[in-house]
């Protein structure tokens, strides 16, 4: 095992003017950054150098509540499981004429006889699937250890199971954790970022050219607040929240700072000379340990929000960044947004929370150059999915959200690498998660809490991975009451035990984006307790390669 | 003679502080039907309520240890063991032979319920582990790992299937947040629920039953 070993980020004072454009005007933090656009330039020029053909991104986007993708991912046709669908999810089916009609067929040429279509909101991520961009990953969850196809009830009693199965916070920190068996103590994104911080990580990079060895900011980024994904052992690495619009500045100074700062130095008024005491006196060398802690995380906060003013400012301003116009990534969100949902917004705070989630993702992207990692984390959520009520009324707005986002990110990371010439479309990976998948059967409108879920990766690996067709991987459950895949007893309402745990499923993603094959079982402990392999072909897996 | 009359003092004090001062001649027996205070059950506009009851917050409920019924003494007369071998929680179910009683309000029933998982978290930390109204049934009826019983087998709104139905006969519906706590809804007199008519334990706004989250607008227009 590799240990991990823990600092505090190291950058010299140079390095983070030039990353900042902050140079010459003696004000550190965001300050000038911001009212400078001219600067954020320097930035990027500076960073020009860096061996960007490495970059690789994770975006997880996690659907919170607990998503029914007993109707995302549907069973049609001659599908065996179609009349059990049918039959068992009555009033919750979906027509088999409202597919046909919204064309998600999926084209699933290795699947045989086991035909598939998306719900008919998801026409975007359909047509996707059928490109080869976007996979599916069958029945997939929390376990600590496998449980076979028609374990019996006392087989399944003796079995270590996930903690509080079932229970919302629970499922989540154990999707993110992914040691479902243990109390949280971190998230398995949170354990890659610390593994890469034991400088230089060098599996598979060359020599020299490790793996965020010019990190300048943290690598994990959350556009929906805090989240255990991105919590490292210790938390000895910070995940950095953005807002919606990016960075998010210090209250009481104006809009970017105005008010406290013009022509790159303070205002002689109230909001310059507080401004310039308090970055005084965060850059007060002190004793105490605590002291000197509280100190730094507010200097660590002034410098990344420096930072992600400047990323953003590059995916913004067609002078500074990669594209053709102003606003470029907000005209493709817009765009493909309208396009999908059939709205008319032509402002992109006009567009949903979430999709502007993604969209601040996307421009942290595009301006990667100033952050200086080559390996990055980003969260982001949708909820709204628990639906134990109304779900027809729910369900269908929720994918068509859901869908609509997807694409965006889509079209934006094919825009990137159209118009950036280190940036390929390949590079940039999203993963999906949820809480848990819903009950097979109904209550009386809704679905209850269920366990393994269907989950989606998209992205230009992804493409490269399907070149022939993309694949339903895993194993599709038998979608039968009481049957392989129920979980056992005299209360079936159609809870899939996972036959892909998250581990199997995380690892795949964790060797694409540079984690060494040694260093898996570190990442994902679970792994030695008897799961097969994810990259043995019999596990049905490679819905991305590994390099 | 002298340190004979001080000693004889002394002892004459004693005594008469045992006999005279309040509240150490006699200790009051405490109320079998103690149960968690401060929580609230609301009508279908939810109103945040306190968080789950914690020991601390219910001085009553004497704690040793982690598990209050694992004190090591013989002859608890707070556990019986019943003739299948399962260790009764007296207290517990006391108060569920009480629910639905013509004394109680509706919402009433639903703090009680939530009393009984309550119990249940003394000894076992976290809720059951259960998705639903049988799931969490068979858990308080004693399907644990300490046979404890939390709820009478024979109760009058256990069904055949062992759904607890509320008091106009239709199923509670449970819904784990976490390993703590758990929102209780009853469907009311109509017997439909996610009508206006619901009673429901929770704290939180909006409508939880379908997951639909509130709206900054949503949250502007609540009453305070």
């Amino acid at each position: 095992m590799k240990p991990f070993h823990i600092h505090s980020p190291k950058w010299s004072r140079r390095k983070f003017l030039t990353r900042t454009g902050s140079a010459g005007f003696g004000v550190t933090g965001l300050a000038s950054t911001l009212t400078n656009l001219n600067l954020i330039q320097n930035a990027s020029a500076a960073s020009t150098g860096m061996n960007m053909g490495e970059y690789k991104a994770l975006v997880c986007f996690f659907l919170g509540g607990g998503c029914d993708t007993n109707n995302l991912l549907i069973p049609i046709g001659s599908h065996p499981g179609r009349p059990n669908y049918e039959a068992d999810r009555r009033f919750v089916a979906v027509s088999e004429e409202d597919i046909s009609n919204a064309g998600t067929e999926l084209n699933a040429p290795s699947a045989g006889n086991q035909q598939y279509a998306l719900h008919p909101s998801c026409q975007a991520m359909a047509q996707m699937f059928n490109d080869g961009e976007l996979a599916m990953v069958a029945n997939c969850g929390t376990l600590a250890v496998p449980i076979p196809e028609n374990v019996s009830l006392n087989d399944y009693n003796a079995t270590i199971k996930p903690i509080q199965l079932f229970s919302h916070s629970d499922q989540v920190n154990e999707w993110f954790s992914s040691i479902p068996q243990n109390p949280f103590v971190s998230g398995w994104a949170g354990r890659v970022a610390s593994l890469f911080r034991s400088a230089p990580y060098s599996d598979p990079a060359p020599a020299g050219q490790g793996i965020n060895k010019d990190s300048v900011a943290s690598m994990l980024i959350t556009a929906a607040g805090s989240t255990d994904l991105l919590v490292s052992p210790g938390g000895t690495i910070p995940q950095y929240a953005v807002s919606r619009t990016g960075a998010i500045s210090l209250f009481g100074y104006g809009s970017n700072y105005s008010s406290a700062v013009q022509n790159g130095a303070y205002t002689n008024n109230s909001a310059g000379r507080r401004l310039r005491a308090f970055e005084s006196v965060i850059n007060y060398e002190h004793e105490h340990i605590i002291e000197q802690g509280y100190s730094d995380v507010l200097k660590s906060a002034r410098e990344n929000e420096a930072l992600i003013g400047a990323a953003t400012n590059i995916a913004d301003s067609a002078a500074d960044g990669p594209f053709p116009t102003d606003n470029y990534l907000e005209t493709v969100f817009l765009d493909t947004y309208n396009s999908r949902i059939g709205s008319n917004f032509t402002n992109a705070t006009d567009l949903p929370a979430d999709v502007q989630e993604m969209l601040i993702t996307c421009k942290l992207i595009a301006g990667r150059d100033c952050l200086g990692n080559t390996r990055q984390v980003f969260f982001m959520n949708k909820g709204g999915f628990d639906n134990h009520a109304d779900i027809n009324a729910l369900l269908p707005g929720l994918l068509s959200d859901v869908d609509a986002i997807v694409a965006c990110f889509n079209e934006a990371m094919k825009a990137l690498a159209q118009y950036d010439s280190a940036f390929d479309y390949n590079m940039v990976t999203m993963f999906q998660a949820s809480d848990f998948n819903r009950t097979w059967t109904p209550n009386t409108s809704g679905t209850d809490h269920a366990w393994g879920t269907h989950v989606f990766i998209a992205g230009g690996a992804v493409a490269e991975a399907n070149t022939g067709g993309s694949k339903i991987y895993g194993k599709f459950p038998e979608l039968a009451i009481q049957g392989a895949n129920d979980i056992p007893g005299n209360n079936n309402r159609g809870r899939w035990i996972p036959q892909i745990s998250t581990d199997q499923y995380y690892s795949r993603l964790a060797k694409w984006f540079g984690v060494s094959t040694a260093d898996l079982e570190s990442i994902f402990p679970n792994l030695a307790n008897g799961f097969s392999s994810p990259f043995d072909p019999a596990t049905n897996l490679d819905f991305i390669g590994l390099t | 003679m002298k340190k004979i009359s001080i000693f004889a003092i002394l002892i004459l004090t004693g005594l008469a502080a045992v006999f005279f001062v309040p509240g150490i001649r006699e200790v009051p027996e405490s109320d079998s039907t103690t149960k968690p205070t401060g929580l609230k059950v609301q009508k279908k506009n939810h109103v945040s309520r306190p968080g789950p009851p914690q020991p601390a917050d219910n001085p009553e409920i004497s704690i040793v240890g982690r598990n209050p019924y694992d004190t090591g003494i013989r002859n608890d007369q707070r556990i019986q063991q019943d003739e299948d071998g399962r260790n009764m929680v007296m207290e517990a179910v006391e108060i569920a032979r009480g629910l639905h009683s013509e004394n109680l309000a509706p919402e009433e029933d639903l703090e009680h319920l939530n009393q009984l998982l309550f119990f249940y978290r003394l000894s076992f930390e976290r809720n059951p582990v259960a998705a639903d109204n049988r799931m969490v049934m068979q858990a308080l009826l004693g399907n644990n790992p300490e046979k404890l019983v939390v709820f009478p087998s024979d109760h009058p709104s256990l069904d055949s299937t062992g759904q607890l139905l509320d008091r106009w006969g239709t199923p509670y519906f449970f819904h784990p947040l976490s390993g703590t706590e758990m929102e209780i809804f009853s469907a009311g007199p109509d017997k439909t629920l996610n009508t206006s008519d619901d009673i429901a334990w929770t704290n939180r706004d909006g409508n939880p039953l379908t997951g639909k989250e509130q709206t900054e607008d949503d949250q502007l227009n609540a009453e305070p």
